[in-house]
């Protein structure tokens, strides 16, 4: 029975997304469709909260479509990993569709995109073979491609271009490995390739399953975008309308890390672990350089999506089971405090019509529930207690202890701090006078976001407050969910010491923001902003980064 | 655009044709070579093939732009609900509803075939549609 609903996880937004695509042909029923559409993501919430139980005591549920089993047909997997996946997609898929409810501009159509797309989010998680795999990453990349676009803005429809092309290079290099594996061990379910892959004792020991596993983690890295394969996402996320961004942000390069993290484990690639570090590493520390160069602030924030994924990966890289939960609860806390960021960044250039960092006017008196939320999110990506990033960024330090990476997260991390800085003066209380209203007869500019949009923001802010707050019972559960059993000991979180370490790292990031303002800082930063590679470099970092990891599973 | 008269009524003659022969494809996929998305696609070249050789103005006539984008969106609301026919028969989504019916009552290939029609007619509306605004845009 329990099996029985794995699926219905995946079929609610299908079904949300056909009374979506009814609304946008019936011209006159097109809003409480729409409502109707998004209300169809409740059933995967209470759907996963029901198998919660299940999950967290180890079980993994299988569900095979149309009754044929494993190396026929297709079936879905719900174990801890896939069930963290669909967690966080399900929570910024709900936050980011009311969010976009309060807006009347996105109509039927946009809903329908939207719900196709966290149907193959969905189904990047809960697949149990490769070729699935593939076709789920394809239904979300087709779906991205038109929302990115949506607005038809100039940079929108180039952002989605650029997107279109090099992520289907990505899965070209995902279906190659695909082909590979098929064509040396005849099976495609994750599960068998698993057992396959033990029985030949390894992947080293095999002729082309190491050449196969480079593939996968090359198709799979373009998705989920850490150095080299990072270069479409700053366009892509900053200039796609705004709880698109938030979306992509938050759940989507999350849900490819998911499956990076399921491929890399189940061919036992275990000897990648140190390359992922590194690559996490330096690409927690080049892509916060590059942010804190811009002055718009979509693509601000999008380079600290790169910046927080290299962290995520770093972690990852640092294998322990304490190291896994870290990395996992860093990924849940990321996709909070950055659709948090985007959706409230986003609200501040809609409605001034300004992209650019300076030329925001303060908005903390005419948005104030918006600033406060703001500064939840800032806080917490900041790693400043009590808020969530703190809580992830302690079990990231844990994690790492030891390693020769760390001290590159250590610089990123008052770098972020000072990046933030710069951010924040946009929330600032301005001046008390009629100046703090955006100068009329511009005509981007927006309305005061709606009661809707507030509480969403409210709420996610309030979740990064509490994530933070409670991260070691948070933690605790995590372990369980991804591992089956309890964990022997989680780290005190708000010791004295960690607390400590917090005000160095304040006093650094300060020093660092004071350095950027200054006339050899701004000539540094916009050196740096000048440097986007043209479309050829970046598909010869896609196949360094290949050759990479080709040699490296080798 | 200077048009022959080669071309104006070959494409008359040849789309006929080429609709009769998607149609085929999609009937007969589950015994034969072709299926739902081959035959779709046959379609889908007829239509087109109208589209370049007579215009998208008078083929629109014959395939209005609202038809072909309710035809395809009832087509993906009739899958999902084939999916679940399976479903609610016990047999899983997208599992055969006739498995447990007796065969000589109903055949158990009826379900392919329905999967074919719905995936063809999916296709084949969604390529002419796809083709349809790209001609218009560019005009």
């Amino acid at each position: 029975m329990t099996e029985g609903l794995v699926v219905w996880v995946m079929l609610a937004p299908l079904l949300g997304a056909v009374t979506a695509l009814l609304g946008k042909l019936l011209r006159p029923l097109q809003r409480p469709l729409s409502i109707l559409g998004t209300a169809s993501l409740a059933v995967p919430a209470v759907i996963l909260t029901l198998l919660l139980g299940p999950v967290m005591s180890g079980e993994s549920l299988r569900y095979a479509l149309g009754g044929w089993p494993e190396p026929y047909g297709i079936s879905l997997v719900l174990d801890g990993i896939s069930w963290f996946s669909c967690a966080i997609t399900t929570v910024i898929a709900a936050a980011v569709a009311l969010f976009s409810l309060g807006r009347r501009r996105y109509e039927a159509g946009y809903f329908f995109f939207l719900l196709i797309m966290v149907a193959g989010m969905y189904g990047v998680a809960l697949t149990g073979d490769l070729f699935t795999l593939f076709v789920s990453f394809e239904v979300v990349a087709v779906t991205v491609y038109v929302l990115i676009a949506w607005e038809e803005t100039d940079t929108g429809l180039a952002a989605s271009y650029k997107y279109l092309i090099l992520s289907t290079v990505g899965i070209l290099f995902f279906l190659f490995g695909i082909f590979l594996v098929y064509r040396d061990l005849g099976v495609l379910s994750i599960s068998l390739i698993s057992r396959a892959l033990a029985e030949a004792g390894g992947v080293r020991n095999t002729r082309f399953m190491h050449l196969a596993l480079a593939f996968l983690c090359g198709g799979i890295g373009v998705r989920t975008a850490f150095i080299p394969f990072h270069t479409w996402l700053p366009e892509a996320h900053a200039y796609a309308p705004h709880p698109i961004s938030a979306m992509l942000s938050g759940a989507m390069i999350k849900v490819s890390f998911f499956a990076l993290v399921r491929v890399v484990l189940e061919f036992g690639g275990t000897y990648l672990f140190e390359l992922l570090m590194w690559i996490g590493a330096v690409t927690a520390l080049a892509a916060v350089l590059s942010a804190l160069a811009q002055s718009d602030v979509k693509r601000l924030l999008a380079y600290h999506s790169i910046s927080q994924l290299g962290y995520v990966l770093a972690v990852f890289g640092a294998g322990s089971a304490l190291a896994l939960t870290a990395s996992f609860s860093h990924a849940l806390n990321h996709a909070l405090f950055k659709s948090l960021l985007f959706l409230t960044v986003g609200a501040a250039v809609s409605f001034t019509g300004h992209r650019n960092i300076h030329r925001i006017p303060p908005l903390g008196r005419t948005m104030p529930l918006f600033s406060a939320a703001f500064f939840a999110g800032a806080l917490s990506i900041s790693g400043i207690p009590p808020f969530n990033g703190f809580a992830s960024k302690g079990l990231i330090t844990t994690g790492m202890e030891g390693s020769a990476a760390y001290p590159l997260l250590w610089v990123t991390s008052f770098l972020t701090i000072a990046s933030f800085i710069k951010l924040s003066r946009i929330f600032l209380p301005g001046p008390r006078r009629a100046g703090t209203t955006p100068s009329s007869g511009n005509s981007n500019q927006g309305s005061v976001p709606g009661i809707l949009q507030t509480s969403v923001v409210t709420v996610l802010a309030i979740l990064c407050l509490g994530t933070g707050m409670f991260g070691g019972s948070m933690a605790h559960g995590l372990y369980r969910i991804i591992h089956g059993t309890a964990p022997d000991a989680i780290p005190r979180l708000f010791s004295a010491k960690k607390l400590l370490g917090v005000l160095p790292a304040v006093l650094l990031g300060t020093a660092a923001f004071v350095g950027v303002s200054t006339q050899w800082g701004r000539q540094i930063a916009g050196r740096i902003r000048r440097m986007a590679p043209e479309l050829r470099t970046v598909l010869l970092f896609f196949f360094v980064g290949l050759l990479v990891f080709a040699v490296v599973a080798y | 655009m200077k048009k022959t008269t080669i071309l104006d009524l070959v494409s008359r003659k040849l789309a006929p044709f080429m609709l009769l022969f998607g149609l085929y494809l999609l009937s007969y996929g589950h015994m034969s070579p072709g299926g739902g998305f081959q035959g779709g696609v046959v379609i889908a070249s007829g239509v087109i093939l109208l589209f370049v050789a007579q215009g998208v103005g008078t083929t629109a006539s014959l395939f209005p732009f609202r038809t072909l984008s309710l035809v395809e969106a009832a087509a993906f609301l009739l899958l999902l609900a084939a999916g679940l026919a399976g479903l609610a028969a016990g047999a899983g989504f997208l599992g055969n509803p006739m498995a447990g019916v007796d065969v000589r009552a109903v055949p158990r290939v009826s379900m392919i075939l329905v999967y074919n029609v719905l995936i063809g007619l999916k296709v084949g509306a969604g390529i002419s549609f796809v083709c349809m605004y790209l001609f218009r845009e560019g005009r």
